[in-house]
């Protein structure tokens, strides 16, 4: 009947926390164009860039998608291919 | 719900708890939840085509690749500043990314009021986002670059140039549109009784949009 009310919703992160993810989002960004503006190439320019896009989308995903790790995610998918394998 | 299940630890427990009892699966998972990270698996297919079929393009293009650090640059107050617009562009996505997570945060604590004009700055962010996007495009047109050429280099560069970063402004045009509603359904107190987990659904979808970004300044605007 009614659920999801009371099970979802604990996974709560403090404020605090979103503040602190925003401002590292920021700095990794600038970080990510200061690659370009410094004019930094070849093999040192693709491994920052590399670096920092999986910094950033690991700590945006981690705090404010946080399923994503939780294994909630693994959950879907798996359990998604297993209802697709089923069909057949 | 009258499982006297002990408190499962993995992922592998709960999906072997979710899938061999017989009864319905997702026991715990809100369905609009479930939705929603199925659509955005799909949509992760999706980018990941463009994405792959980019990088192959442009490892097999005889002619060289115009250079997006030249080709992004804007003349500011005199200031010859390289792909200075994209930066904006990244950091106001970033930024509508915070408010958004915040506007979760509100919805969960039940302050609709709040939850819902943080959505709205959150569609603000993306309709500035937007409007970055459409100069830039116009920028770009008048500056010769189409679907099959352009005068700075290899032809694919406008190919995927329009193709990539409009699927995903598209993306975040929908985004702005579903956060308008969600929000003006928050303010009108649609979900006092169901909870606000909605919020939260319309969150991951920004958020998703937001990743999406990340991924695109990296491999096609800084690479």
């Amino acid at each position: 009947m009614e659920n999801g009310s009371d099970v979802q919703g604990q996974q709560q992160h403090p404020i605090s926390l979103y503040f602190k993810v925003w401002g590292l989002l920021f700095v990794l960004s600038g970080f990510s164009y200061a690659v370009d503006y410094l004019q930094v190439q070849g093999e040192l320019r693709w491994a920052l860039i590399i670096i920092f896009m999986f910094l950033k989308s690991y700590s945006s995903f981690k705090v404010f998608s946080f399923c994503f790790f939780s294994g909630k995610f693994l959950l879907f998918f798996i359990s998604g291919m297993i209802s697709i394998e089923n069909r057949t | 719900m009258g499982n006297s299940a002990p408190a499962k630890t993995t992922s592998v427990d709960v999906l072997i708890e979710d899938w061999a009892s017989d009864k319905d699966a997702f026991k715990n998972v809100s369905w609009g939840k479930a939705m929603m990270w199925i659509f955005l698996l799909s949509d992760t297919f999706i980018f990941s085509c463009f994405l792959v079929g980019y990088m192959s393009v442009r490892m097999t293009t005889a002619e060289p690749w115009p250079n997006s650090s030249e080709v992004f640059a804007l003349t500011i107050m005199g200031e010859h500043i390289p792909l200075i617009l994209i930066a904006i562009m990244t950091f106001v996505l970033i930024t509508s990314s915070g408010t958004m997570a915040m506007a979760v945060n509100c919805g969960y604590r039940n302050q609709r009021k709040q939850a819902a004009i943080l959505m709205l700055v959150t569609a603000g962010f993306g309709l500035c986002f937007v409007g970055m996007q459409a100069f830039e495009w116009s920028k770009l047109i008048e500056e010769g670059v189409r679907p099959w050429g352009n005068p700075m280099g290899a032809a694919q560069f406008g190919a995927i140039f329009f193709m990539v970063t409009g699927f995903h402004g598209f993306h975040v045009s929908i985004g702005v549109i579903y956060l308008i509603i969600v929000a003006l359904k928050v303010l009108r107190g649609d979900y006092e009784e169901r909870g606000y987990e909605i919020v939260e659904i319309t969150g991951l979808y920004w958020h998703f949009v937001d990743l999406v970004w990340v991924f695109i300044f990296a491999f096609f605007y800084l690479w």
